[in-house]
């Protein structure tokens, strides 16, 4: 079942068109992620479904309902600000609380329901605090379950972890989505990390200029993407331009041949990428594999790239254990399938 | 030797304050304490006379204390709400409107004070634009006496206060972020119950600090009182005033400065000490109710 | 040698000046600021060459200047009866001498009022009123009490003119300055006729212009700067007699140059600077047989005579008590 249905929605401030005629649907109980870079009109969108903004032109639907024109008080839905917006005169417990009050829920009530969502972030402890003795998990925490102790038709997440630090960010991850499973909850999270979007997210919607330019798994995002802003937005990429020849390989300008990974219309011009683990590293032979120099080897601990020189590019390729050890300045042959863009051509 | 110099800074500040503020309210709670011979020679033995003068007569105590604290009081209520709205439409509009908007609420206080009560005085007069409004649009079949009583004393105050209550709750105001509101509408609060429940209270600094200039400026009015009482409205400040220039009775004039003084002292302290512990009730009521 | 003529030279000319400052006397008047300065000021520079002495003003009267007084640092003191009384009685004044003050004996003897200080010009209290409002002339201050001019009269605060109609209404009822009440319960009567008591001139002249008051107790210049405004108005001395306001001035007790500021006061009863009292300010000079033709000013005997004044030396001792009073039945309702 679509618990939410975005149906040509356009947003217009003055003579900017933050989005434009935008069509999505997000199934029931699905973790959907926006990803794109600030202004790309993401989270406008999410303010939209919200009810914080109106969109000019469209429709929402929220569990079956329009509710295009209701506004955000009416909408039952659950929303987490990028700086958590806590109320810093109340209590964490009144922060949680506020919105069964307005619902006029019996005192009692209100208190095991409280209680419940204060435990399912794990700060029962804390309910007397206020927001400002809390640290910055805490307080996300808090906004958290403030969202869903009202147990909302969905969860709209506006960059909610973008204000922590890197490790508590991992950890938040995780909570976060072991949260979303549990209470099995419709959610749109918005923001800017890949990473995050992918591991997080049943689905990425990845947007560009108020516009959707790809939406689908992690994998079909990251692996088969459609353009070559989503290859280049979602992970490290190297792109090859050029003709292709018999349906599979791709004929560079300078004369080397790249296998496709899937079949390409013959005599068409169109764009390739390979991710850097893809790349296999060759001491060059006559296969007329795309030819560059050893640079070096970035070492980071748990894994280590090359660093190679091909032409005026320098691109990363991942080591692999029992790779051959190159020397600096020594030539090498890249061995790898490159993906084909569907709309390659245009991004030339 | 750091602690010695960090005192040593504090000299200059100190100093002034003495010579100018705590020297005088010395010499003038001491001279309260005095009395005048009929020619307004000073006599220094000490006397509760002037204080057993004030407190045990109806007309000082009612006349002019009660009259000028309650005024005063209401002045400062309507100062306040007025103060309140002027501030949230200013933090409300536009960016880049709000400094033309301080400017507007700052204008007249770059105005004598008299020469902005005089104009009052022509507004509300019987030929003034409201009077000849009320009488145009069929609200008063004639003009109305708005000069010259505790109305006209009221409206008069509530002009000179209202721009320190803009400034000092716009300051507060600005300070509140405009997602707090929005997240209360998240969980379901209407605009108005959104305002009630997270700006109001979290606005109550600006609303003491405003509270409290309005009312310490309102209760040592003195313009205002003589041009727009007619003279009828007695306030303390006036009465200190001409007890000390017409009367030649210093150690009176003293004597009620020094029970204005206190009595304004101790309804900011009942004041501040009633918002603090009604806010501190807040969530227990809230909670409860 | 040499470099100490200079030196010597040098020390001369710092010093220099400084001796002839220290040489040149000055006198420090204390008087009515704005116009009535600036009057006294027309004829200084005969009275300072005469006399080698650099006069200089100071804006102060009644407490302000009675307080200068007092603390000597002024030689002159301008003021009003009650100031006057009460300066007397703090020691604060000279005799006037006449052997210096010759002008004295040229005075009309109402403004002789003391040993301590003399009345150097008179003004008129009387009743400005708007002719287009008022039937008929008004003759008497008890016109003010008229019940048909009810909330449309006024008068000022507590002060001296309005002691002085306390003090007639109590002799109009036989009381006098030490049986004031039957004044009092006159003017608790006055005072429900009133619905402003009006304390700054521009302010009764809006009230006359917009006709919220048509009568009120007025000074004869005012009314004559209201007819210049555009405001008709008319002034009448009522036939009881006008109430008079009147500047005194005195020697203040204590100061190095106590004859010199006699000679000063002498100087403010010349024939000279007590014209320019009537041509500039339009107030009665204290001074007889001047020549005032072409000035529009009240000026005879007669007329001084009918002012209005009385016994400040008894009032000043009960005006605190008489302001309590005022308070009490004349302005609260």
């Amino acid at each position: 079942m679509q618990q939410i249905r975005i149906a040509g929605v356009s947003k217009r401030f003055d003579d900017y068109l933050a989005l434009d005629r935008v069509t999505l649907d997000v199934e029931g109980g699905e973790f959907l992620s926006i990803l794109g870079p600030s202004g790309c009109g993401k989270s406008t969108l999410l303010r939209i479904i919200a009810g914080l903004e109106m969109p000019s032109d469209g429709d929402v639907h929220i569990a079956g309902k329009r509710v295009t024109g209701d506004p955000v008080w009416k909408r039952e839905i659950g929303f987490v600000f990028q700086n958590f917006a806590l109320w810093p005169h109340l209590s964490v417990f009144r922060n949680v609380s506020m919105g069964l009050e307005l619902r006029k829920v019996s005192k009692a009530e209100i208190d095991t329901r409280v209680r419940e969502a204060l435990r399912l972030v794990q700060l029962d402890a804390l309910a007397n605090r206020l927001p400002a003795q809390l640290s910055g998990g805490q307080q996300q925490r808090v906004a958290l379950a403030r969202a869903v102790v009202l147990k909302p038709k969905v969860l709209l997440l506006d960059e909610p972890l973008s204000a922590l630090d890197k490790n508590l960010r991992q950890d938040m991850q995780v909570e976060l989505k072991s949260l979303q499973r549990t209470l099995g909850l419709t959610s749109i999270f918005v923001t800017h990390d890949q990473e995050e979007a992918l591991s997080l997210s049943d689905r990425v919607v990845v947007m560009n200029k108020g516009v959707i330019e790809q939406v689908g798994t992690p994998q079909e995002i990251y692996s088969t993407p459609r353009t070559e802003y989503v290859a280049g937005f979602v992970g490290e990429a190297c792109f090859f331009h050029g003709i292709v020849e018999g349906g599979n390989v791709l004929r560079l300008a300078d004369g080397a041949a790249v296998p496709l990974a899937a079949p390409a219309p013959t005599g068409a011009r169109i764009a390739a990428f390979v991710r850097p683990e893809w790349i296999k590293l060759e001491t060059p032979s006559n296969g007329g594999a795309p030819a560059g120099v050893f640079e070096r080897l970035i070492y980071f601990g748990q894994s280590s790239d090359y660093l190679v020189r091909l032409g005026d590019r320098q691109i990363r390729v991942k080591h692999r254990d029992g790779d051959r050890v190159f020397a600096n300045g020594e030539a090498v042959a890249l061995n790898c399938k490159a993906w084909p863009l569907a709309a390659g051509a245009q991004a030339l | 030797m750091i602690g010695r110099s960090k005192t040593l800074l504090l000299v200059p500040s100190v100093s002034i304050l003495a010579a100018f503020f705590v020297v005088p309210l010395i010499w003038v709670v001491g001279l309260s304490f005095m009395s005048s011979d009929g020619t307004g020679k000073l006599v220094t033995d000490f006397t509760l006379g002037n204080y057993t003068r004030f407190l045990t007569d109806a007309y000082y105590l009612d006349a002019l204390l009660w009259r000028t604290v309650r005024l005063a009081a209401i002045a400062t209520l309507f100062s306040v709400v007025i103060g309140y709205f002027g501030a949230l439409a200013i933090v409300r509009s536009a960016p880049s409107w709000q400094p033309w908007l301080i400017l507007l609420v700052m204008l007249p206080l770059w105005v004598n004070l008299v020469v902005r009560t005089l104009s009052l005085m022509v507004v509300l007069g019987r030929t003034g634009p409201v009077n000849q409004f009320l009488v145009w649009t069929g609200i008063a079949d004639r003009p109305i006496p708005l000069l010259f009583n505790e109305t006209a004393v009221l409206i008069g105050m509530v002009q000179v206060a209202v721009p320190f209550v803009v400034m000092s709750i716009y300051g507060v105001l600005q300070s509140i972020p405009r997602q707090l509101e929005h997240a209360a509408m998240t969980v379901g609060a209407t605009p108005l119950s959104a305002f009630r429940r997270v700006t109001l209270p979290l606005s109550m600094p600006g609303i003491l600090a405003g509270s409290v200039l309005a009312f310490g400026i309102n209760v040592e009015s003195f313009v205002v009182p003589i041009l727009l009482g007619g003279g009828r409205v007695r306030f303390m400040s006036v009465a200190a005033y001409e007890t000390a220039t017409v009367s030649n009775n210093l150690p009176f004039a003293a004597t009620i400065g020094v029970i204005l003084l206190v009595v304004t002292m101790a309804m900011l302290a009942l004041y501040q000490w009633a918002v603090r512990s009604m806010t501190r009730a807040r969530p227990v009521l809230a909670t409860a109710g | 040698m040499k470099r100490r003529t200079v030196v010597k030279g040098l020390i001369g000319l710092l010093a220099a000046p400084r001796i002839a400052f220290a040489q040149q006397k000055e006198l420090v008047v204390a008087a009515f600021g704005g116009a009535y300065t600036d009057t006294v000021r027309k004829t200084i520079g005969a009275f300072e060459s005469a006399n080698g002495v650099k006069v200089s003003f100071v804006p102060a009267s009644g407490a302000d200047g009675l307080a200068k007084a007092m603390a000597k640092q002024v030689d002159v003191m301008h003021g009003d009866l009650a100031w006057a009384f009460r300066g007397v009685a703090q020691d604060a004044f000279e005799k006037l001498d006449p052997a210096i003050v010759t002008n004295l004996s040229a005075l009309h003897p109402k403004a002789r009022f003391s040993e301590y200080g003399v009345v150097t010009n008179f003004g008129e209290y009387g009743i400005a009123y708007d002719p287009s409002q008022v039937k008929g002339e008004p003759t008497s201050w008890l016109d003010l009490w008229k019940p048909e001019y009810k909330g449309a009269v006024s008068t000022t605060g507590y002060d001296a003119a309005n002691i002085e109609l306390i003090v007639l209404m109590a002799k109009l009822n036989g009381g006098n300055e030490d049986n004031i009440d039957p004044g009092f319960r006159k003017m608790a009567e006055l005072g429900k006729q009133i619905s402003v008591f009006y304390s700054q001139h521009p302010q009764l002249l809006d009230l006359f212009r917009t006709k919220e008051i048509v009568m009120a107790r007025w000074l004869r210049g005012r009314v004559d700067w209201a007819n210049k405004q555009g405001v008709a108005l008319k002034f009448v001395a009522p036939k009881e007699g006008a109430i008079a306001l009147v500047s005194t001035v005195h020697v203040v007790k204590g100061r190095p140059q106590t004859e010199l500021a006699q000679k000063f006061v002498n100087h403010l009863l010349s024939a000279d600077s007590q014209k320019l009292y009537a041509a500039d300010l339009g107030y009665t000079p204290s001074r007889r047989g001047l020549d005032l033709a072409g000035i529009d000013v009240p000026y005879s005997d007669a007329m001084i005579d009918s002012l209005l004044m009385s016994d400040w030396a008894k009032i000043v001792p009960k005006m605190d008590a008489w302001k309590e009073r005022w308070e009490k039945e004349v302005v609260a309702r």
